[in-house]
């Protein structure tokens, strides 16, 4: 039995590099793609492969120079699930960036705007009152003792 | 009549399996994945609860699921919509969770389950009342939840009468003592629904002299509700806890690395009394208002064992029942119990007097287990040799692991995966601490001891209360022992005790005795079975992972014993990767 905890060496980082950079040239190969169609650009299929085969081969370069740096080497399974690690790196990576714009535009539209008319009113949604006078902080509840249908319910 | 019941997406993910009215099986999602506190569905929980029982989800007639998610986004949203525009960074950073998993718990229920029949949904306060009344022994009960947040509660109180369960009261969101708690556990340095229990191991090192200041925040009234002064908490719009005016108040948060100062103390203790005297107000109130004796206790900071150990002491209740596993992995039970008793008014579920509920391996298991990876080992003939091999070593100052039966239900270990040690040598904290643990100083070490002899030895409450059996009350070692227990005696004076019975864990029992009758001190220390950062040991590989990262001495596991010094000594060290 091996418990000792493996280090990533120079093949699985070269894999993760390249991984990535795969990612990136789909990605923009997509965009390429979409943006084609909808006549925001005219950048004719030639042009655009040898960008992309330059984008992969700096991001191959920059990866293996980076691999090379690490002292432990390891073998070529190592790459692969470097390689795959960091495809899905890459792709958590844009679903998070797509998130954010997408996530904030919704907070800003969706939630802002409710929240500056409820304001507006007077609703509140949380009660933060303190040392307002009042003389006991519960609120009364009824939990428990509810119909078989209540509790099919998600709310 | 079989009822799975699951808890996720929050903290502590775990799963139960109720037969009859029994449980039968429950662990945590944490000990199957080994990622400390999983919140993943509890899938091998889940499917381990089936194994172990001989079921096919197709024997499930219910599942039972521990809050009501949609109420919960609810009060996310008046959150988002409160906090305008100070809440984006939070709204961005949660909202993907909310829309792929916590929102579709139903189909994500029927996707890897595979089940397609009733799902009930109990509210997350509900189910904590549920997880310790139902099981408890009281016919009749007051009923007390206090956690972070559950849906919009925070605190709840009322009470059990006949299986039925009422809720009266309760305080809301965003008032909350857990979250108060989980603010100073930031504040100090520790990482949140992690190290609240170092914030309670380290206030006896202080003294309670920042109580006012805590109160310019605290507003308690005379029936024992609370509100925060929300302009001092960052928690309900932001990831960090502590506001500016705790800062300004309280000085900067502490990092990690950074010395822990008598400053730091004081403000443990400070907070620890508070705690405490908050705790205590809502109890007299739900008493006044239940005039019941009995008292069940639930939600996470049920786990603060030393404010636990005070309530028969400063309260009019004179029974306390709390579950081993009190905070949101619990639920999961208290959603089942919940289901069969009130939902399907199939009357009571069985008491819970053991925590031992989790996987069990044969002696035939385990040889294959060391005997297929080349593990050295020699084969006890009887309980008896084990039970005494394990005391010598134990009184000869070795550290033990101990691998028996069928694993703990909830954060605790009690003696199926423990190990144990000689409370005697004054020298066995640094000892523990340098070959296992690797734990802050300031923490103390548990002490176990057999239930007929705890009177002797603590100032604990007589009849000793259930919640001893899982090590969920401090109580103070008695003045004249406390020089002959040096490694487990708090610097306060007090034990974080576990108390055994003979028919719960007979060779576990059996080594206290033998020990005793080694050493003239019927106690061990008795600590978790892991390696710092990970969760407790669960399958034979664990344990003898563990040992061969550690310094652990030998391992009991079942009828075998495995020495260190016969196997390979370089395997692997623990510390190389561990986190907090």
């Amino acid at each position: 039995m091996d418990f000792k905890p493996r280090k990533p060496g120079r093949l699985h980082h070269f894999g993760l590099g390249v991984g990535y950079s795969v990612g990136m040239c789909v990605f923009t190969t997509a965009v390429y793609y979409v943006t084609g169609k909808a006549g925001i650009h005219h950048i004719d299929t030639g042009t655009y492969a040898v960008l992309a085969a330059a984008l992969l081969a700096a991001g191959t370069a920059v990866s293996a120079a980076y691999a090379l740096g690490k002292k432990t080497s390891d073998s070529a399974a190592d790459f692969k699930v470097g390689l795959k690690a960091g495809f899905i790196g890459f792709g958590h990576g844009i679903s998070h960036a797509v998130n954010n714009v997408v996530l904030s535009t919704v907070y800003f539209t969706g939630v802002g705007m409710v929240s500056a008319a409820s304001k507006a009113l007077g609703r509140r949604y949380m009660d933060r009152g303190f040392r307002d006078g009042r003389k006991s902080y519960y609120v009364a509840v009824e939990l428990g003792g509810g119909r078989q249908d209540d509790y099919l319910r998600q709310f | 009549m079989n009822i799975l019941g699951l808890s996720c997406f929050y903290h502590d993910a775990a799963a139960c399996l109720l037969q009859d009215g029994k449980i039968t099986a429950a662990a945590e999602e944490e000990r199957f994945t080994r990622r400390k506190h999983d919140v993943s569905f509890p899938i091998n929980s889940a499917k381990w609860c089936l194994e172990y029982a001989g079921l096919d989800i197709s024997d499930i007639d219910y599942v039972a699921f521990y809050e009501k998610p949609f109420i919960k986004f609810e009060r996310m949203m008046a959150q988002h919509m409160e906090m305008f525009p100070r809440s984006l960074r939070i709204f961005t950073e949660t909202m993907p969770a909310w829309i792929n998993e916590k929102t579709r718990i139903h189909s994500i229920i029927r996707k890897r389950l595979r089940f397609h029949k009733d799902v009930f949904y109990i509210e997350h306060h509900l189910a904590h009342a549920a997880s310790s009344y139902l099981v408890s022994p009281f016919n009749e009960s007051a009923i007390l939840t206090v956690d972070g947040v559950g849906e919009w509660d925070t605190t709840t109180l009322g009470y059990g009468r006949g299986g039925d369960i009422r809720l009266l009261k309760s305080i809301q969101f965003p008032h909350s003592i857990g979250l108060l708690y989980s603010t100073f556990t930031a504040h100090l340095g520790f990482t949140v629904n992690n190290s609240e229990y170092k914030v309670m191991g380290l206030a006896p090192y202080g003294r309670p002299i920042y109580y006012d200041r805590f109160m310019k925040f605290i507003d308690v009234k005379d029936d024992g509700s609370y509100h925060l002064d929300m302009s001092w908490f960052d928690y309900h719009y932001k990831n960090t806890m502590p506001g500016k005016k705790i800062i300004d108040e309280f000085g900067p948060v502490r990092k990690p690395a950074e010395e822990l100062t008598q400053h730091h103390k004081d403000i443990a203790a400070s907070l620890q009394k508070v705690t405490e005297d908050m705790l205590m107000g809502l109890l007299k109130h739900l008493h006044d208002l239940t005039h019941i004796d009995n008292l069940c206790l639930a939600g996470g900071v049920a786990l603060n064992s030393v404010a636990n150990g005070k309530i028969i002491r400063q309260t009019p209740f004179r029974n306390v029942y709390i579950q081993p596993q009190a905070g949101d992995g619990g639920t999961c039970i208290g959603a089942a119990a919940f289901t069969y008793s009130s939902i399907l008014g199939k009357g009571r579920t069985d008491v819970m007097e053991t925590a031992y509920l989790g996987p069990l391996y044969s002696d035939e298991e385990i040889r294959e287990f060391l005997d297929v990876n080349g593990v050295k080992y020699s084969t006890f003939r009887d309980s008896r040799e084990m039970v005494e091999t394990a005391a010598k070593m134990i009184y000869e100052d070795s550290v033990v692991g101990w691998f028996q039966g069928r694993m703990e239900w909830g954060p605790r270990a009690l003696g199926a995966r423990s190990i144990l040690s000689n409370p005697c040598n004054p020298n066995m904290q640094d000892i523990l601490n340098l070959k296992v643990k690797h734990r802050e100083k300031f923490r103390p070490f548990a002490p176990v001891v057999c239930v007929e002899d705890a009177l002797d030895w603590f100032e604990c409450d007589n009849p000793v209360p259930i919640p001893t059996d899982f090590m969920l009350m401090v109580y103070p070692i008695k003045p004249e022992k406390r020089k002959l227990i040096p490694a487990v005696t708090h610097v306060d004076g007090s034990g974080r005790l576990q108390t055994i019975r003979r028919e719960h864990n007979p060779d576990y029992w059996a080594v206290i005795k033998e020990f005793g009758r080694l050493s003239g001190v019927p106690i061990l220390i008795n600590t978790s079975f892991n390696i710092r950062g990970e969760p407790i040991v669960c399958t034979p590989y664990d344990a003898y992972k563990c040992m061969m990262g550690t310094g652990i001495d030998c391992l009991i596991i079942g009828r075998q014993v495995v020495f260190r010094e016969d196997n390979p000594q370089d395997m692997w060290d623990s510390e190389e990767t561990a986190t907090d």
